[in-house]
Protein backbone atom coordinates (compact mmCIF):
# COMPACT_ATOMS: atom_id res chain seq x y z
CA UNK A 1 0.00 0.00 0.00
CA UNK A 2 1.71 3.29 -0.56
CA UNK A 3 0.28 6.52 0.90
CA UNK A 4 1.01 9.70 -0.99
CA UNK A 5 0.43 13.22 0.42
CA UNK A 6 -0.99 14.93 -2.30
CA UNK A 7 -1.88 18.14 -0.51
CA UNK A 8 -0.34 20.67 -2.52
CA UNK A 9 -1.09 18.71 -5.86
CA UNK A 10 -4.95 19.52 -4.58
CA UNK A 11 -4.38 23.05 -4.26
CA UNK A 12 -2.74 23.54 -7.54
CA UNK A 13 -5.44 21.64 -9.22
CA UNK A 14 -7.97 23.53 -8.03
CA UNK A 15 -5.87 26.65 -8.59
CA UNK A 16 -5.17 25.40 -12.51
CA UNK A 17 -6.59 27.38 -15.10
CA UNK A 18 -6.62 24.94 -18.02
CA UNK A 19 -8.73 22.22 -18.80
CA UNK A 20 -9.61 20.11 -15.89
CA UNK A 21 -11.26 16.29 -15.88
CA UNK A 22 -13.04 14.79 -12.88
CA UNK A 23 -13.51 11.02 -12.10
CA UNK A 24 -16.46 10.10 -10.12
CA UNK A 25 -15.80 6.47 -8.70
CA UNK A 26 -16.65 4.11 -5.90
CA UNK A 27 -14.46 2.28 -3.56
CA UNK A 28 -13.46 0.18 -6.44
CA UNK A 29 -11.88 1.46 -9.66
CA UNK A 30 -13.74 1.17 -13.14
CA UNK A 31 -11.00 0.32 -15.00
CA UNK A 32 -12.77 1.36 -18.32
CA UNK A 33 -14.00 4.97 -17.01
CA UNK A 34 -10.23 5.29 -15.52
CA UNK A 35 -8.82 4.92 -18.71
CA UNK A 36 -11.18 7.22 -20.49
CA UNK A 37 -10.56 9.63 -17.82
CA UNK A 38 -6.93 9.44 -18.22
CA UNK A 39 -6.70 9.50 -22.11
CA UNK A 40 -8.82 12.65 -21.81
CA UNK A 41 -5.76 14.08 -19.66
CA UNK A 42 -3.47 12.77 -22.35
CA UNK A 43 -4.79 14.29 -24.89
CA UNK A 44 -6.31 17.66 -23.37
CA UNK A 45 -2.90 18.09 -21.03
CA UNK A 46 -5.40 19.19 -18.38
CA UNK A 47 -5.52 18.38 -14.48
CA UNK A 48 -7.23 15.44 -13.25
CA UNK A 49 -9.07 14.92 -9.95
CA UNK A 50 -10.42 11.38 -8.83
CA UNK A 51 -13.79 11.72 -6.37
CA UNK A 52 -14.43 8.57 -4.34
CA UNK A 53 -17.89 8.38 -2.92
CA UNK A 54 -16.99 7.11 0.64
CA UNK A 55 -14.30 7.54 3.12
CA UNK A 56 -12.07 5.59 1.54
CA UNK A 57 -11.10 3.90 -2.09
CA UNK A 58 -8.69 3.68 -4.25
CA UNK A 59 -7.69 6.50 -6.12
CA UNK A 60 -5.10 6.83 -9.50
CA UNK A 61 -1.36 7.14 -9.31
CA UNK A 62 -1.87 9.70 -12.20
CA UNK A 63 -4.21 11.94 -10.48
CA UNK A 64 -3.41 15.18 -9.71
CA UNK A 65 -5.91 15.78 -7.27
CA UNK A 66 -8.40 13.09 -4.98
CA UNK A 67 -11.53 14.08 -3.12
CA UNK A 68 -13.30 11.58 -0.33
CA UNK A 69 -17.00 12.76 -0.44
CA UNK A 70 -16.84 11.65 3.00
CA UNK A 71 -19.87 12.26 5.24
CA UNK A 72 -22.32 9.74 7.39
CA UNK A 73 -25.12 11.03 5.86
CA UNK A 74 -24.22 10.43 2.03
CA UNK A 75 -24.98 6.97 2.83
CA UNK A 76 -27.37 4.91 1.72
CA UNK A 77 -27.94 7.76 -1.44
CA UNK A 78 -30.03 6.72 -4.96
CA UNK A 79 -29.08 8.29 -8.17
CA UNK A 80 -30.89 11.71 -7.24
CA UNK A 81 -28.96 12.36 -3.75
CA UNK A 82 -25.52 11.19 -5.84
CA UNK A 83 -26.33 13.33 -8.43
CA UNK A 84 -26.41 16.19 -5.96
CA UNK A 85 -23.45 15.03 -3.99
CA UNK A 86 -21.50 15.53 -7.35
CA UNK A 87 -22.85 18.66 -9.16
CA UNK A 88 -22.32 20.36 -5.40
CA UNK A 89 -18.64 19.20 -6.07
CA UNK A 90 -18.21 20.38 -8.71
CA UNK A 91 -20.05 23.29 -8.57
CA UNK A 92 -18.49 24.56 -5.53
CA UNK A 93 -15.02 22.65 -4.75
CA UNK A 94 -13.84 21.40 -8.56
CA UNK A 95 -15.18 23.11 -11.49
CA UNK A 96 -14.35 20.58 -14.65
CA UNK A 97 -14.72 20.82 -18.36
CA UNK A 98 -15.11 16.98 -18.31
CA UNK A 99 -16.42 14.60 -15.80
CA UNK A 100 -16.17 10.44 -16.33
CA UNK A 101 -18.67 8.58 -14.27
CA UNK A 102 -16.80 5.60 -13.26
CA UNK A 103 -19.99 4.80 -10.56
CA UNK A 104 -23.34 4.71 -9.69
CA UNK A 105 -25.93 4.37 -7.44
CA UNK A 106 -26.93 0.85 -6.30
CA UNK A 107 -30.43 1.06 -8.22
CA UNK A 108 -28.78 3.44 -11.39
CA UNK A 109 -25.98 3.39 -13.79
CA UNK A 110 -23.01 5.48 -14.94
CA UNK A 111 -25.25 7.17 -17.44
CA UNK A 112 -28.03 8.07 -14.89
CA UNK A 113 -25.38 9.86 -12.54
CA UNK A 114 -23.73 11.63 -15.64
CA UNK A 115 -27.39 12.64 -16.77
CA UNK A 116 -28.53 14.12 -13.29
CA UNK A 117 -24.41 15.52 -13.31
CA UNK A 118 -25.32 16.82 -17.22
CA UNK A 119 -28.73 18.87 -16.27
CA UNK A 120 -26.87 20.25 -12.74
CA UNK A 121 -23.89 21.46 -14.74
CA UNK A 122 -25.09 22.82 -18.38
CA UNK A 123 -22.72 19.80 -19.21
CA UNK A 124 -23.85 17.96 -22.21
CA UNK A 125 -24.34 14.14 -21.49
CA UNK A 126 -22.80 11.95 -23.67
CA UNK A 127 -23.25 7.75 -22.66
CA UNK A 128 -21.72 5.00 -23.15
CA UNK A 129 -18.57 6.07 -24.74
CA UNK A 130 -15.69 3.46 -26.36
CA UNK A 131 -13.01 5.86 -27.83
CA UNK A 132 -11.86 9.24 -27.22
CA UNK A 133 -9.66 11.03 -29.98
CA UNK A 134 -8.53 14.31 -31.31
CA UNK A 135 -10.05 15.39 -34.21
CA UNK A 136 -7.49 16.92 -37.13
CA UNK A 137 -9.40 20.26 -35.92
CA UNK A 138 -8.37 20.20 -32.43
CA UNK A 139 -11.88 19.39 -31.28
CA UNK A 140 -12.41 16.47 -29.17
CA UNK A 141 -14.12 13.31 -30.97
CA UNK A 142 -15.74 10.31 -29.40
CA UNK A 143 -16.71 7.02 -30.66
CA UNK A 144 -20.72 5.64 -29.39
CA UNK A 145 -21.76 2.58 -30.45
CA UNK A 146 -19.00 2.04 -33.56
CA UNK A 147 -19.98 5.81 -34.72
CA UNK A 148 -17.70 8.97 -34.39
CA UNK A 149 -18.79 12.78 -33.65
CA UNK A 150 -17.45 15.81 -32.08
CA UNK A 151 -18.44 16.57 -28.60
CA UNK A 152 -18.66 20.40 -27.44
CA UNK A 153 -16.31 21.78 -24.68
CA UNK A 154 -18.44 21.11 -21.63
CA UNK A 155 -19.35 17.65 -21.21
CA UNK A 156 -20.18 14.51 -18.65
CA UNK A 157 -19.55 10.88 -20.18
CA UNK A 158 -20.33 7.04 -18.62
CA UNK A 159 -18.33 4.62 -20.58
CA UNK A 160 -18.81 1.19 -22.19
CA UNK A 161 -16.60 -0.94 -23.34
CA UNK A 162 -13.17 0.09 -25.36
CA UNK A 163 -9.55 0.33 -25.45
CA UNK A 164 -7.65 2.84 -23.16
CA UNK A 165 -4.67 3.06 -21.49
CA UNK A 166 -4.25 1.16 -18.38
CA UNK A 167 -4.86 3.92 -15.04
CA UNK A 168 -2.34 2.76 -12.05
CA UNK A 169 -5.23 2.42 -9.01
CA UNK A 170 -3.60 3.38 -5.85
CA UNK A 171 -4.03 4.56 -2.21
CA UNK A 172 -3.93 8.23 -1.88
CA UNK A 173 -4.06 10.79 1.05
CA UNK A 174 -6.91 13.17 -0.56
CA UNK A 175 -9.31 16.17 0.75
CA UNK A 176 -12.40 14.65 2.70
CA UNK A 177 -15.27 17.03 1.86
CA UNK A 178 -18.51 16.88 4.11
CA UNK A 179 -21.92 17.53 3.81
CA UNK A 180 -21.50 21.48 4.81
CA UNK A 181 -18.52 21.34 2.87
CA UNK A 182 -20.38 20.78 -0.12
CA UNK A 183 -23.05 23.55 0.82
CA UNK A 184 -25.73 20.51 0.97
CA UNK A 185 -28.65 20.18 3.35
CA UNK A 186 -29.74 16.60 5.14
CA UNK A 187 -33.02 16.81 3.22
CA UNK A 188 -30.66 16.88 -0.07
CA UNK A 189 -28.25 13.68 0.86
CA UNK A 190 -28.89 10.26 2.06
CA UNK A 191 -32.14 8.99 2.49
CA UNK A 192 -33.99 12.04 3.09
CA UNK A 193 -32.22 13.36 -0.22
CA UNK A 194 -33.71 10.10 -2.38
CA UNK A 195 -36.58 9.47 -4.17
CA UNK A 196 -36.13 5.47 -4.25
CA UNK A 197 -35.17 3.65 -1.63
CA UNK A 198 -32.81 0.54 -1.03
CA UNK A 199 -33.06 -2.62 0.72
CA UNK A 200 -29.50 -4.17 1.06
CA UNK A 201 -30.54 -7.98 1.12
CA UNK A 202 -33.61 -9.77 -0.21
CA UNK A 203 -34.60 -13.22 0.06
CA UNK B 1 -74.96 22.77 20.36
CA UNK B 2 -78.38 20.88 18.97
CA UNK B 3 -79.27 17.48 19.39
CA UNK B 4 -78.15 15.27 16.33
CA UNK B 5 -75.76 18.25 15.72
CA UNK B 6 -72.63 17.23 14.32
CA UNK B 7 -70.45 20.29 15.40
CA UNK B 8 -69.72 23.28 13.76
CA UNK B 9 -72.34 22.32 10.89
CA UNK B 10 -75.69 25.00 11.54
CA UNK B 11 -75.66 28.26 12.29
CA UNK B 12 -76.68 27.36 16.31
CA UNK B 13 -73.55 26.49 16.62
CA UNK B 14 -70.39 28.56 17.65
CA UNK B 15 -67.87 28.79 15.32
CA UNK B 16 -70.31 26.97 12.59
CA UNK B 17 -70.30 27.47 9.26
CA UNK B 18 -73.59 29.60 9.61
CA UNK B 19 -71.82 32.02 11.23
CA UNK B 20 -68.26 31.91 9.71
CA UNK B 21 -68.42 32.63 6.28
CA UNK B 22 -65.08 31.89 5.40
CA UNK B 23 -64.72 28.17 5.54
CA UNK B 24 -67.25 26.64 3.33
CA UNK B 25 -66.43 22.86 3.65
CA UNK B 26 -68.28 20.71 4.91
CA UNK B 27 -67.29 19.21 8.28
CA UNK B 28 -64.38 16.80 9.07
CA UNK B 29 -63.84 16.85 4.93
CA UNK B 30 -60.56 17.93 5.75
CA UNK B 31 -60.18 14.93 7.84
CA UNK B 32 -60.87 12.62 4.59
CA UNK B 33 -59.11 14.30 1.74
CA UNK B 34 -55.39 14.57 1.32
CA UNK B 35 -54.53 17.22 -0.59
CA UNK B 36 -50.90 16.28 -0.74
CA UNK B 37 -52.10 12.78 -2.61
CA UNK B 38 -50.29 12.43 -5.84
CA UNK B 39 -52.17 12.28 -8.75
CA UNK B 40 -50.05 11.05 -10.96
CA UNK B 41 -51.44 7.75 -13.08
CA UNK B 42 -50.82 5.43 -15.44
CA UNK B 43 -47.50 4.17 -17.16
CA UNK B 44 -45.82 5.78 -20.60
CA UNK B 45 -44.30 3.01 -22.24
CA UNK B 46 -41.42 4.02 -24.70
CA UNK B 47 -41.44 1.47 -27.55
CA UNK B 48 -38.05 1.57 -29.27
CA UNK B 49 -38.32 0.69 -32.85
CA UNK B 50 -35.79 0.70 -36.10
CA UNK B 51 -37.23 1.34 -39.89
CA UNK B 52 -40.67 0.92 -38.16
CA UNK B 53 -39.82 -2.42 -36.42
CA UNK B 54 -40.22 -2.72 -32.90
CA UNK B 55 -38.01 -3.87 -30.62
CA UNK B 56 -37.79 -7.61 -29.90
CA UNK B 57 -38.55 -6.54 -26.16
CA UNK B 58 -41.72 -4.36 -26.54
CA UNK B 59 -44.59 -6.75 -26.49
CA UNK B 60 -43.10 -8.32 -22.71
CA UNK B 61 -42.77 -4.70 -21.85
CA UNK B 62 -46.44 -3.40 -22.71
CA UNK B 63 -47.78 -6.19 -20.99
CA UNK B 64 -46.23 -5.94 -18.19
CA UNK B 65 -47.36 -2.23 -18.17
CA UNK B 66 -50.74 -3.63 -18.79
CA UNK B 67 -50.43 -5.88 -15.17
CA UNK B 68 -48.91 -3.41 -13.19
CA UNK B 69 -50.63 -0.01 -14.10
CA UNK B 70 -53.33 1.76 -11.91
CA UNK B 71 -54.78 3.17 -14.89
CA UNK B 72 -54.76 3.13 -18.51
CA UNK B 73 -51.74 2.44 -20.73
CA UNK B 74 -50.06 5.33 -22.73
CA UNK B 75 -46.84 4.66 -25.45
CA UNK B 76 -44.79 6.64 -27.42
CA UNK B 77 -43.39 5.81 -30.64
CA UNK B 78 -40.76 8.04 -32.87
CA UNK B 79 -40.85 7.23 -36.40
CA UNK B 80 -42.70 7.93 -39.66
CA UNK B 81 -45.75 6.82 -41.61
CA UNK B 82 -43.79 3.08 -41.30
CA UNK B 83 -45.30 3.09 -38.22
CA UNK B 84 -48.82 3.30 -38.86
CA UNK B 85 -48.30 -0.65 -40.04
CA UNK B 86 -47.87 -1.60 -36.13
CA UNK B 87 -50.87 0.65 -34.77
CA UNK B 88 -52.62 -2.69 -34.25
CA UNK B 89 -50.51 -5.10 -32.40
CA UNK B 90 -49.76 -2.22 -30.21
CA UNK B 91 -53.58 -1.77 -29.29
CA UNK B 92 -53.72 -5.69 -28.90
CA UNK B 93 -50.91 -5.68 -26.20
CA UNK B 94 -52.36 -3.37 -23.98
CA UNK B 95 -51.32 0.39 -25.01
CA UNK B 96 -55.06 2.64 -24.39
CA UNK B 97 -53.13 5.68 -26.19
CA UNK B 98 -50.66 5.83 -28.41
CA UNK B 99 -48.37 9.18 -28.94
CA UNK B 100 -46.90 8.94 -32.56
CA UNK B 101 -43.90 11.42 -32.41
CA UNK B 102 -43.36 12.78 -35.83
CA UNK B 103 -40.15 14.85 -37.21
CA UNK B 104 -38.55 14.68 -40.69
CA UNK B 105 -34.95 13.53 -39.13
CA UNK B 106 -35.77 10.37 -37.72
CA UNK B 107 -32.35 9.76 -36.89
CA UNK B 108 -32.20 9.42 -32.53
CA UNK B 109 -31.47 12.33 -30.66
CA UNK B 110 -31.08 11.58 -26.98
CA UNK B 111 -31.78 14.96 -25.47
CA UNK B 112 -35.02 16.33 -27.81
CA UNK B 113 -36.16 12.59 -27.85
CA UNK B 114 -35.86 12.60 -24.00
CA UNK B 115 -37.73 16.21 -23.70
CA UNK B 116 -40.62 14.83 -26.27
CA UNK B 117 -41.06 11.60 -24.23
CA UNK B 118 -41.15 14.17 -20.69
CA UNK B 119 -43.80 16.64 -21.97
CA UNK B 120 -46.02 13.57 -23.17
CA UNK B 121 -45.32 12.69 -19.67
CA UNK B 122 -46.43 15.77 -18.07
CA UNK B 123 -49.45 15.49 -20.14
CA UNK B 124 -50.94 12.29 -19.46
CA UNK B 125 -49.71 12.58 -16.24
CA UNK B 126 -48.03 9.20 -15.56
CA UNK B 127 -47.20 7.83 -12.31
CA UNK B 128 -44.62 5.45 -14.22
CA UNK B 129 -42.45 5.95 -17.16
CA UNK B 130 -41.04 2.61 -18.56
CA UNK B 131 -38.28 1.92 -20.41
CA UNK B 132 -37.16 -1.28 -22.57
CA UNK B 133 -33.46 -2.67 -21.53
CA UNK B 134 -31.55 -1.14 -24.70
CA UNK B 135 -29.46 0.93 -24.83
CA UNK B 136 -31.69 3.84 -26.02
CA UNK B 137 -34.03 3.08 -23.34
CA UNK B 138 -31.06 3.74 -20.83
CA UNK B 139 -30.15 6.93 -22.27
CA UNK B 140 -33.78 8.24 -22.19
CA UNK B 141 -34.92 6.90 -18.91
CA UNK B 142 -31.48 8.73 -17.35
CA UNK B 143 -32.86 11.88 -19.01
CA UNK B 144 -36.07 11.78 -18.47
CA UNK B 145 -35.11 11.19 -14.96
CA UNK B 146 -33.15 14.09 -14.74
CA UNK B 147 -35.39 16.49 -16.44
CA UNK B 148 -38.02 15.33 -13.63
CA UNK B 149 -35.85 15.06 -10.94
CA UNK B 150 -37.03 11.70 -10.13
CA UNK B 151 -36.48 8.31 -8.89
CA UNK B 152 -35.03 5.62 -11.44
CA UNK B 153 -33.82 2.23 -11.53
CA UNK B 154 -32.30 0.49 -14.29
CA UNK B 155 -32.87 -3.24 -15.24
CA UNK B 156 -34.96 -4.20 -12.52
CA UNK B 157 -37.15 -6.91 -12.07
CA UNK B 158 -40.06 -8.18 -10.18
CA UNK B 159 -41.96 -5.27 -10.90
CA UNK B 160 -45.10 -4.42 -8.61
CA UNK B 161 -47.69 -2.18 -6.75
CA UNK B 162 -47.54 -2.76 -3.26
CA UNK B 163 -49.21 -0.01 -1.03
CA UNK B 164 -49.87 2.27 -3.60
CA UNK B 165 -45.38 3.02 -4.60
CA UNK B 166 -43.76 1.07 -7.15
CA UNK B 167 -41.19 -1.57 -5.92
CA UNK B 168 -38.95 -4.34 -7.59
CA UNK B 169 -35.47 -5.90 -7.16
CA UNK B 170 -32.57 -6.13 -9.00
CA UNK B 171 -29.87 -7.94 -9.36
CA UNK B 172 -26.13 -7.18 -8.40
CA UNK B 173 -22.89 -8.85 -8.19
CA UNK B 174 -23.07 -8.76 -4.31
CA UNK B 175 -26.66 -10.08 -4.19
CA UNK B 176 -30.35 -9.05 -4.97
CA UNK B 177 -31.48 -5.50 -3.44
CA UNK B 178 -35.22 -4.42 -3.32
CA UNK B 179 -36.07 -1.10 -4.75
CA UNK B 180 -39.10 1.07 -3.79
CA UNK B 181 -40.14 4.45 -4.97
CA UNK B 182 -41.41 6.98 -2.48
CA UNK B 183 -42.56 9.33 -5.15
CA UNK B 184 -44.17 9.92 -8.86
CA UNK B 185 -43.38 9.38 -11.53
CA UNK B 186 -40.99 6.83 -11.17
CA UNK B 187 -38.64 6.15 -14.12
CA UNK B 188 -38.10 2.24 -15.00
CA UNK B 189 -35.74 0.54 -17.13
CA UNK B 190 -36.98 -3.12 -17.16
CA UNK B 191 -34.79 -5.78 -17.34
CA UNK B 192 -35.44 -8.12 -20.17
CA UNK B 193 -34.88 -10.83 -18.34
CA UNK B 194 -38.34 -11.49 -16.09
CA UNK B 195 -40.66 -9.98 -18.85
CA UNK B 196 -43.93 -11.97 -18.44
CA UNK B 197 -45.12 -13.94 -21.76
CA UNK B 198 -46.91 -10.99 -24.06
CA UNK B 199 -50.83 -11.48 -23.91
CA UNK B 200 -52.41 -10.25 -27.31
CA UNK B 201 -55.70 -9.29 -27.86
CA UNK B 202 -56.55 -8.68 -31.48
CA UNK B 203 -59.79 -7.32 -30.74
CA UNK B 204 -58.43 -4.16 -28.67
CA UNK B 205 -58.49 -0.95 -29.74
CA UNK B 206 -56.63 2.35 -28.79
CA UNK B 207 -56.68 6.02 -29.80
CA UNK B 208 -53.42 7.10 -31.94
CA UNK B 209 -52.46 10.90 -31.23
CA UNK B 210 -50.03 12.32 -33.89
CA UNK B 211 -47.12 14.78 -31.81
CA UNK B 212 -44.62 16.37 -33.87
CA UNK B 213 -41.98 17.21 -31.84
CA UNK B 214 -38.88 19.94 -32.11
CA UNK B 215 -35.00 18.93 -32.26
CA UNK B 216 -33.83 22.39 -30.31
CA UNK B 217 -32.34 21.26 -27.04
Amino acid sequence: MIIIKDETDTKEAESYEGVRILLLTNGNMNGDAAGAALRLRNITGGKMAVAILGHSGESLREADATYYLDDPVFADSDCRASGRISVALIKKVFPCDYVVCGTSSAEGSPSSLAARIALGCDMEPVFNISGIDRSDDGSLRIIQNGTESKVSWKAVFSVSGGRWPEAVAEIREGRHLNRIDLGLGVFSVGTKGSKVLISKEVS
Amino acid sequence: MSEGCSGGSCSTCPGGSGSDGEDRLPPGMLEHYDLNTDTRKGILVFIQTEDGVPDASTAGILTLARNISDDRVFATAFGGVEIKERFKEIFALGVDTLYHMRNRDRGYRPLPWASAIMEVAERVNAAVLLFPDTRAGEELASLCAAKADAGICVRCMDLRMENGTMAAKKDLDTGTIGVRFVSRPAVIVASSTGLPAPVSDPGRKGTVINRPYSLEE
